[in-house]
């Protein structure tokens, strides 16, 4: 990604990870995702470098940088060919615990710094298989006993739960039927112990970025010290709607990024590709499309770039953020597409990593939220039409 | 879901395709998949019910039915749950043994139809050549006659099931392109033993139809017997474009099948699945996409018909054939693409089965020729538009 009036500081942390990146060619990356094993030499580089924590403060060891500096290095890890499995690596670690770090205390936050240096991992569980995106309905139910909660119930989707020994959760400390109608308010927010004595985890078979495993978990009496829940009791929804612009912002970079190296790919294989005496791109057929995905990548970086601005200024980022995830997804998952239709039948084959671009982009479409939930808030925050549901 | 109104004769033989199917469930396909596992018990069946043979003439085992029937029977296999996994066990001994059949002599197609289609002569169809790419008469594999054999030596990519044949239905050029007028001129048809000493086989890994490994063929000195040419010398090229249409009438009866595999899925999903207290297909945004892909795939199915009947009826399916292959796909893959994308984070997990069929999709869209090239063909020989590469 070519970058508009960027500062030095800038231009210098993009070639840093540029470096870093290169040492981990295509087959890396082939390879653990066949394999389903988690790049642990890429995780250690990145912890060696300090980019486990780009946006934490520096007093935990974080670089305290903006959304902006971690959207770019983001897409610098993506576009070197790590594609969205080498940057869910780093916000699993850079992004998760942000709540940690705005509500947490001393104590909690020091806890932090083992994970930014890469030695523990965190879980982040939040997602429950019978509520889906509505949030506020989330059953896992914490107890609170003396001194301490238990916590009982079920999370989906978490990312990383196979090898944390450290868990992010989200439980409901007050019964749904006593929020007086405001669901969103029995909920509060855990850091604690991973324990695998309470907590059984179940990777989820799926299409892409196997290499990371997502998870059901079944936590059974999991004890939690009451010393581990993060700020106020019955507050933690709220301290997770922080994180969601950044993760937006993110998912949204991850996506366009995706789409680009694959339509580099795409263009270096149709200039090379001889068939009927010339290079394939000589075809209108096969360089428009590509030409339209150019164009449409870069509209969606560029409300991307306005969105983390916005966000490091203090400003509502929402539409913006809600925007970029909703374009990049869409521009990257066309991109990907159209790289595999550019290689022909070499598009399906696993060497020319084009397939793994494919899967790995339709995590962006589903995820943190449904492209159908981004147009809707669309339709109701900008442009003010009714809830439609 | 489906308003297609056959013949008795045909209604009958859907149900009896039904009927086989219905022993093979999703997790059945699901575990093939995943374990990149011939479904070996399938294709017993699949041979025990003549439908390897439906097209050939009942005096050498086959059926004798139309392609209208192929085609339909096909896409019926696919749409009970076994996706191109369970169409690719069967659909090349549908028609890629035509040559045989229409410029074999009497012997070849007693000694080799009839086993084909009983199943004991495992077949796997080598085309396709790594530096020819679609212009199929730049073959360059060499058969070299001497005295009573050929010896051949050269490439093929994508020949699928080769790990698992005993037979080999190869095109090779017989004569130097310079010696001959026009470069398909050259190429003749073998019909043979896969011998195992001389052809390295090896699997490629790709997105998709693990369970039938498509594979290179390394071809180092194989020796040929004289009878078993197909035909005469320097004509395969022309014994292989009798098969054209048919495969792309199969191809998009396949993807209309895998569409609206998807599609019944989504359907399903979108009806139990509650969010925000009601099921989500309440939702235009869930289901106006859904009804949009059922109007495409009807319409597409339309063409396939049309192809079909025209094909049957002796008549030049050129231009339907095409455009059938052409909707069929793009349906078929908005279809399964849609169907991942209303099961929002569950459409990425393998356990309902839709991600496969996104994976599956993309074969019909990149095989056995590009839409690219199908667009072309409509271009040049519908439009009258000049050729343009």
């Amino acid at each position: 990604m070519s970058y508009e009036n960027i500062t030095p500081e800038q231009a210098a942390i993009i070639e840093n990870t540029k470096k870093l990146c290169s040492q981990f060619p295509p087959e890396y990356w082939r390879e653990h995702d066949k394999a389903g094993q988690f790049p642990t030499e890429f995780k250690d580089a990145l912890a060696a470098a300090g980019l486990l924590g780009v946006m934490m403060p520096p007093e935990i060891g974080g670089s305290g940088l903006g959304l902006t500096e971690a959207a770019m290095i983001i897409q610098t890890i993506v576009e070197s060919g790590a594609g969205l499995s080498g940057a869910t690596v780093m916000t699993s670690y850079a992004f998760a615990s942000s709540s940690v770090v705005k509500h947490g205390n001393a104590e909690q936050k020091k806890k932090l710094i083992p994970l930014l240096e890469g030695k523990t991992r965190v879980a982040f569980a939040v997602t429950e298989p019978n509520t889906g995106l509505d949030t506020t309905r989330l059953k896992t139910r914490a107890i609170r006993q003396g001194d301490h909660y238990i916590a009982n119930g079920q999370k989906i989707w978490i990312t990383g739960a196979t090898l944390a020994n450290k868990i992010l959760l989200i439980a409901r400390t007050t019964p749904i039927e006593e929020t007086a109608g405001k669901p969103a308010k029995g909920l509060s927010l855990f850091f604690t112990d991973f324990d695998r004595n309470a907590i059984e985890v179940r990777p989820i078979p799926k299409m892409g970025t196997g290499m990371l495993h997502s998870c059901e978990l079944f936590i059974e009496n999991l004890k939690i010290p009451k010393e581990d829940l993060i700020g106020e009791e019955g507050k933690g929804f709220y301290y997770l709607l922080d994180s969601l612009n950044p993760e937006r912002v993110i998912i949204g970079a991850e996506a366009i990024s995706l789409g680009k190296l694959a339509l580099s790919r795409a263009v270096q294989y149709a200039k090379e590709r001889t068939v009927f005496d010339r290079p394939i791109g000589q075809n209108q057929g096969i360089q428009h499309p590509l030409a339209a995905n150019w164009a449409e990548l870069e509209a969606a970086q560029a409300i991307l770039m306005r969105a983390a601005r916005m966000y490091d200024n203090g400003e509502d980022a929402g539409a913006y953020a809600n925007a970029a995830k909703y374009l990049g997804a869409e521009a990257g998952f066309k991109a990907c597409t159209q790289a595999v239709m550019t290689h022909g039948g070499m598009g399906y084959a696993k060497e020319f990593d084009v397939e793994r671009y494919l899967r790995e982009v339709m995590l962006p479409r589903l995820a943190p939220v449904s492209q159908q939930l981004i147009l809707c808030y669309l339709a109701e925050k900008v442009l003010g039409l009714p809830k439609s549901y | 879901m489906q308003n297609d109104t056959f013949s008795p004769e045909l209604q009958a033989i859907l149900e009896n395709i039904d009927k086989i199917c219905a022993k093979y469930d999703p997790s059945y396909w699901r575990n093939c998949d995943s374990k990149a596992q011939f479904p070996q018990a399938f294709f017993e069946d699949m041979v025990q019910a003549g439908l390897l043979g439906i097209m050939m003439p009942p005096e050498y085992g086959g059926a004798g039915l139309s392609m209208l029937d192929a085609a339909m029977i096909v896409q019926r296999i696919v749409q009970s749950g076994a996706g191109m996994t369970g169409a690719t066990t069967m659909h090349s001994y549908i028609f890629a043994p035509n040559p045989l059949l229409k410029h074999g002599t009497e012997e070849q197609k007693r000694n080799r139809l009839i086993p084909l289609i009983e199943g004991q002569h495992r077949v796997c169809f080598a085309i396709t050549e790594p530096d020819a790419g679609l212009d199929t008469s730049r073959l360059k594999t060499r058969a070299t006659r001497q005295g009573d054999y050929y010896e051949v030596h050269g490439q093929k990519v994508w020949p699928t099931g080769a790990l698992l044949a005993n037979k080999l239905l190869l095109i090779a050029r017989t004569a130097d392109q310079q010696d001959t007028k026009r470069p398909i001129d050259g190429l003749s048809l073998f019909y043979t033993d896969l011998d195992k000493e001389t052809v390295k086989i090896k699997p490629i890994p790709k997105l998709g139809v693990s369970a039938n490994a498509s594979c290179e063929l390394f071809i180092d000195g194989l020796k040929i017997p004289v009878e078993d040419r197909i035909g005469e010398e320097g004509k395969g090229f022309y014994y292989l474009l009798d098969g054209l249409n048919p495969e792309r009438i199969l191809v998009a009866a396949e993807a209309i099948g895998l569409g609206r595999l998807a599609l019944e899925r989504a359907a399903a999903y979108a009806k139990e699945r509650i969010v925000f207290g009601r099921p989500i297909g309440m939702n235009q945004g869930i289901q106006h996409p859904l009804a949009a892909c059922w109007a495409e795939l009807e319409a597409a199915q339309q063409m396939v018909i049309h192809a079909a009947k025209k094909y049957d009826d002796g008549k030049d399916a050129g231009a339907y054939a095409n455009a059938a292959k052409y909707l069929g796909a793009e349906a078929g893959f908005k279809a399964c693409t849609q169907a991942i994308m209303t099961h929002g984070g569950m459409g990425y997990a393998k356990e309902f089965d839709v991600e496969r069929y996104l994976r599956e999709v993309m074969v019909p869209r990149l095989a056995p020729i590009s839409q690219q090239l199908v667009l072309c063909y409509l271009s040049e020989h519908v439009l009258g538009l000049p050729k343009s590469y």
